[in-house]
């Protein structure tokens, strides 16, 4: 145990340039030393000048294997330097850091190591928070009340549960309020929502218009500083609907009916049950009947609607595509 | 350091390499075999230390590389074919396997159509389409057409299934050109990937095994580097210097020189995957376009420009910058780097660690908006055509640091979206790891994590992105697309998580290449032959062609015709 191996320290792009606020952050290591020799459990330590912020010891050290399916050189030239991935947590202060990591000189499994350290800089900002709004109903009747969901997701990935939301109308009126519940949504991690009721006003000149609210999201009383969230949705308003029209979509043909077409007339959507058929309830009036099915070719038509109707719709079955047809000679 | 390490075989290439075993080991040349330091760094040529020598070498073993070394070793040349990949077929073995060849061949006789060799040229020489093409060169193509069907069958191409229904008559806007395929081939340890065989495996595979079993040796996994000629301008091509290639095309620094006593056939598939060369036609093709061949039988150029630097000219670039009948463009699947529509392979396929990914197929282009690196619509999404969908995706966005070509394109969806397309958002179907596949429980999220692809090279602005998805929900609502006009789009996207997948377009064809006379014998830029050096397929110029009846009908030329070189 004679011999002391040289070791150098690399940071691997890309290198962390903005972090949290007080969240952890990854940062791998290029780390080149004797060949056949492992650093793996090998001691480190993070300096801020010279106060020592982290410790710890390096996972096992990953090397490149050209017959790994993960090693694609096609992505650009690959880093053949052993690498090892720390995770760290950033100060809780905005600001600009300059750190060191060291490894100090040490024994590694039978081999003596002279010490190597490099240095990375980083800023540390707001956590940034962000919105979104779905399964919101479209059209709506003027007067009514609708309900949609509204969810927030921190981008460190704090608990949002209890905060609150707050919808606007388009002249930045409050409509309605809504604090996050305690559990982030199974199919998005980290997205605290909340379903919100709402009341349409009652008001004539919103028939038939689209009309935009937004969402807010005010960053107050978390433990660490966050930006305020905004988003905007829509949806259009509607008189209310008097009658029952039925749409049945079926193929030129076969007479065959056409399941899970999306028709729509005037602003109101529906798809195609299994028998071809889809039942809206609209207003007295002429209203476009645009209906789109992807292997399918539907002229769009007007319908004046002053009663309930029944109409069925000829779908031309369109060609398949034929993959050679694109190719010439 | 990493070490280096011997290459080891997959499970999945292991059964390539078994099946070679079995075709029979003494037709091959190991890779291990015989390699030694390159002398392509000689003086002169008379300096090369050979280590083999035939009568002909054949650069490429995929569709215009097989039909060329067996017609060579039809008069009785030792033939050696060399190629790049672990495996002989080229991408013709992910063809479709139309083979665009007619004339009056016996099974269009059979069908009682009624076509001569002249109807082939007066197609092939349409002036509309084929304006930029070589008409000297057609000339030959079409008298080759019927002996060059009779060839593929003799050599064990089966076309009886599908007859002569390839193409159909009257298709809108394409010339009405005859074709016939061949059937899938049926030996499923044969196949390249087992999981969606395609046409192209019954021509490539019987025309491999006629190939062996006639005695043509297979030199795989070895690229060229350097072709040798008698002087650097002048005088006979010598031979090559190939090099020994990992199963990712890396080179491995073991050389070997390899003298063709006859001649050097190029049939390496032309240069869709070479950024530089091909944006020598077109310019937009910068290095975010995938070519179709990456991960099976990249076309790198290579011969080209080893072509180029003993003298030979290039031909009929025109062709290759006449995009408009969408020959070289694909619109491509989803969430996948290699993303060519119909090039799927699947965690069976013995190139899927290339692969990574199924893709997504889309059925409803409805399902989705495309935004380029900023987080902007740029099309309507339904489209495809040459001089609005593909002209505006290549189009350049105002990034000041890259002024040429159109960046990434993304697919933008939500989780409803994946519901309706009934797509799997998990390996095996998406890249996520490569960085073509991203999802975020809000477009902002979603945005930020695009740069973890390395053709995104800016951040995508995640304000920009919720207003582009807030604007697009807004003519959902009002049924009406005001930005591009899309019919009615049916679905807003908001239901999280979103999900972000690679779309940007993947090219296909070569439409340019070495300047050849009819012969197919190598040109140079005073119009004189190189003696000893032939080229056919997608690294000749002259013919604007898809696929396989080019490949095909030049190779067996150029095979006949270099076997007469002396």
């Amino acid at each position: 145990m004679t011999d002391n191996w040289p070791v150098a320290l690399d940071i691997v792009e890309p290198r962390p340039s903005v972090v949290d606020l007080a969240a952890e952050f990854s940062l791998t290591l290029a780390i080149t030393t004797a060949p056949e020799k492992d650093l793996s459990g090998a001691r480190y330590l993070v300096f801020d000048g010279d106060r020592k912020v982290a410790e710890g010891v390096l996972p096992a050290i990953r090397r490149h294997d050209p017959n790994s399916d993960d090693y694609d050189p096609r992505n650009g030239p690959i880093d053949a330097r052993d690498q090892a991935c720390l995770k760290l947590v950033s100060p809780r202060q905005e600001g600009e850091f300059a750190w060191k990591i060291v490894l100090p000189a040490q024994e590694v499994a039978g081999a003596l190591f002279q010490e190597a350290m490099v240095g990375f800089s980083f800023k540390t900002a707001q956590h940034k928070t962000s919105l979104a709004v779905w399964d919101v109903p479209t059209p709506v009747v003027s007067g009514e009340t609708i309900s949609f969901k509204v969810g927030a997701k921190c981008s460190a990935g704090c608990d949002l549960s209890g905060h609150r939301i707050e919808i606007l109308d388009e002249a930045a009126k409050p409509i309605a309020c809504v604090e996050l519940g305690i559990e982030a949504l199974a199919e998005a991690e980290g997205l605290y929502w909340a379903e919100v009721s709402a009341a349409i006003p009652a008001n004539h000149s919103l028939d038939h218009s689209l009309v935009r609210w937004s969402v807010g999201f005010a960053a107050r009383d978390l433990e660490l500083p966050h930006t305020d969230a905004s988003t905007q949705f829509n949806f259009m308003t509607t008189p209310p609907p008097q009658h029952k029209v039925c749409v049945t979509v079926v193929e030129t043909e076969t007479q065959t009916p056409i399941a899970d077409a999306q028709v729509r007339l005037g602003v109101f959507r529906v798809a195609t049950d299994a028998s071809g058929s889809a039942h809206l309830i609209v207003p007295t009036g002429r209203q476009r009947l645009f209906i789109w099915e992807a292997e399918h070719e539907i002229p769009e038509q007007f319908l004046d609607v002053d009663r309930d109707l029944e109409i069925v719709v000829q779908a031309k079955t369109l060609p398949k595509e034929n993959p050679y047809d694109r190719w010439d000679g | 350091m990493s070490k280096t390490s011997k290459p080891v075989a997959t499970k999945a290439e292991e059964k390539i390499l078994n099946r070679r075993k079995f075709l029979g080991a003494g037709a091959a040349v190991g890779m291990s075999a015989a390699a030694s330091i390159a002398s392509s760094q000689a003086a002169t040529a008379k300096e090369i230390v050979w280590d083999r020598e035939v009568d002909i070498i054949v650069i490429g073993a995929g569709a215009s590389g097989l039909p060329a070394a067996i017609a060579a070793r039809d008069t009785g040349a030792e033939v050696m074919v060399v190629d790049h990949h672990f495996d002989a077929g080229g991408i013709a073995i992910m063809s479709g396997g139309d083979i665009r060849i007619g004339g009056g061949h016996r099974l269009q006789m059979a069908a009682g159509i009624k076509e001569t060799p002249d109807d082939v040229y007066k197609r092939w020489t349409d002036p509309l389409r084929h304006r930029f093409a070589d008409f000297d060169l057609i000339r030959r193509f079409a008298d080759e057409n019927v002996a060059t069907f009779d060839f593929l069958e003799a050599n064990g191409v089966n076309f009886d299934r599908h007859g002569t229904e390839v193409p159909r008559e009257g298709r809108p806007g394409l010339t009405n050109t005859p074709g016939v395929r061949p059937h899938e081939w049926p030996i499923r340890t044969d196949l390249l990937t087992p999981d969606q065989n395609r046409n192209g495996s019954g021509i490539v595979r019987p025309l491999e095994h006629s190939a062996r079993d006639k005695g043509v040796e297979f030199l795989l996994s070895h690229t060229l580097r350097t072709i040798h000629r008698e002087q650097p301008f002048a005088g006979r091509v010598l031979g090559v210097t190939v090099e020994t290639v990992d199963r990712w095309f890396q080179p491995q620094h073991r050389f070997l020189n390899l003298r063709a006593r006859k001649a050097v056939i190029i049939c390496s598939g032309g240069h869709g995957a070479n950024v530089h060369f091909r944006r020598m036609f077109d310019p937009r093709l910068t290095e975010e376009y995938q070519h179709h061949g990456h991960a099976t039988a990249p076309a790198t150029a290579a011969s080209e420009i080893c072509a180029i630097s003993i003298g030979a000219a290039l031909w009929s670039c025109g062709n290759e910058t006449d995009t408009g009948t969408g020959n070289a463009i694909d619109k491509g699947r989803l969430a996948v780097r290699d993303n060519y529509v119909r090039g799927k392979h699947g965690p069976e396929s013995a190139v899927f660690f290339r692969h990574r990914a199924l893709g997504l197929d889309v059925r409803d282009w409805q399902n989705l908006i495309l935004v380029k690196e900023t987080g902007l619509r740029f099309w309507n999404e339904i489209d495809r055509s040459q001089n609005g969908y593909f002209a505006n995706a290549l189009k350049p966005t105002g990034n000041p640091k890259k002024l040429m070509g159109g960046g990434p394109l993304w697919a933008i969806f939500d989780s409803a979206a994946v519901e309706r397309e009934k797509w799997g958002t998990t390996s095996p179907n998406v890249d996520r790891a490569g960085g073509y596949f991203f999802s975020g429980a809000t477009l902002e999220e979603l945005a930020g994590q695009l740069t973890h692809n390395i053709y995104q090279k800016r951040p995508m602005p995640g304000d920009v992105l919720r207003r582009t998805v807030e604007r697009f929900n807004g003519f959902v609502a009002a049924g009406k697309d005001e930005d591009f006009n899309r019919p009615s789009p049916p679905h807003k996207i908001e239901k999280p998580p979103f999900y972000a997948a690679w779309a940007t377009p993947c090219l296909h064809d070569s439409y340019t290449g070495l300047r050849t006379n009819t012969n197919c014998q190598v040109m140079d830029m005073a119009g004189k032959l190189i003696p000893g050096l032939y080229c056919a397929g997608e690294s000749q110029g002259g013919i604007k062609s898809h696929g396989l009846g080019r490949c095909t009908v030049t190779g067996r030329i150029a095979g006949m015709e270099a076997a007469k070189s002396s």
